[in-house]
């Protein structure tokens, strides 16, 4: 399982061998502006802390919305490339 | 010995979400990212596994959906992107002629590059030659109509 529900957080396991570690990060800046996101790597993977400004957030839709959007990021990336 | 009712060729149906196993000798990485893309209005998609042996696609619908039927979906958008890919990779090098040719047609050196259209032609003492007689001023006539 790479999405891990948390006392008023969310953690995300992203493996950089299929998500580019470029739109993890652009990802993370985007949510940041509405959100608290903390970003670390662990060899191939990138561990993705999502914390909520405001209580009663549903954060697991917020965290599986996370990967979609990683998704969408790298696949826009495919064509500047 | 009994069959499993949750396992569908490649994917297997649990309660909130579908999950497929996909071989990606057959479809690589990029197919499978191109495949999910097309998903990810009505589903949740996470991608995970080893890029060069199996990836494990999660499908999770944001509205109560039938999961079998998103399987299928997916299975067939894999199929669709598998055959664009390999399509533009036999086409890769005609289609880069074809580029390559229609960025060179108006193309040549500025050496030979003659625009003679709007020069006036000179003659040997660096005059412009006037056969016509436009270059003369213009005068109105003096009306020969007496009052």
């Amino acid at each position: 399982m790479n999405l891990k529900l948390e006392k008023g957080s969310v953690v995300l396991t992203l493996n950089t061998r299929i998500y580019k570690a470029r739109s993890i990060l652009a990802t993370a800046e985007l949510f940041s502006q509405n959100l608290m996101v903390d970003v670390n790597a662990c060899g191939d993977r990138v561990e993705v802390r999502i914390r909520s400004k405001t209580k009663n957030a549903e954060m697991e839709k917020i965290g599986y919305e996370f990967f979609n959007y990683v998704l969408a990021d790298s696949q826009s990336s495919l064509f500047s490339e | 010995m009994a069959k499993n009712k949750n396992l569908h060729g490649n994917f297997k149906i649990s309660k909130d979400c579908v999950s497929l196993s996909i071989n990606s000798k057959i479809y690589p990485l990029q197919v499978v990212h191109a495949a999910a893309y097309m998903m990810i209005d009505r589903a949740y998609v996470t991608i995970d596994g080893n890029p060069e042996e199996e990836l494990i696609i999660e499908l999770r619908p944001k509205e109560k959906q039938d999961l079998r039927k998103m399987g299928y979906e997916f299975s067939n958008e894999l199929l669709n992107y598998a055959v664009y890919y390999n399509q533009s990779k036999m086409n890769k090098g005609i289609r880069e002629a074809i580029i390559q040719r229609a960025f060179l047609t108006n193309m040549s050196p500025p050496a030979q590059v003659k625009d003679t259209c709007n020069k006036p032609e000179k003659s040997k003492g660096g005059q412009v030659k006037d056969p016509l007689g436009i270059s003369k001023p213009w005068k109105p006539r003096k009306s020969k109509v007496k009052r």
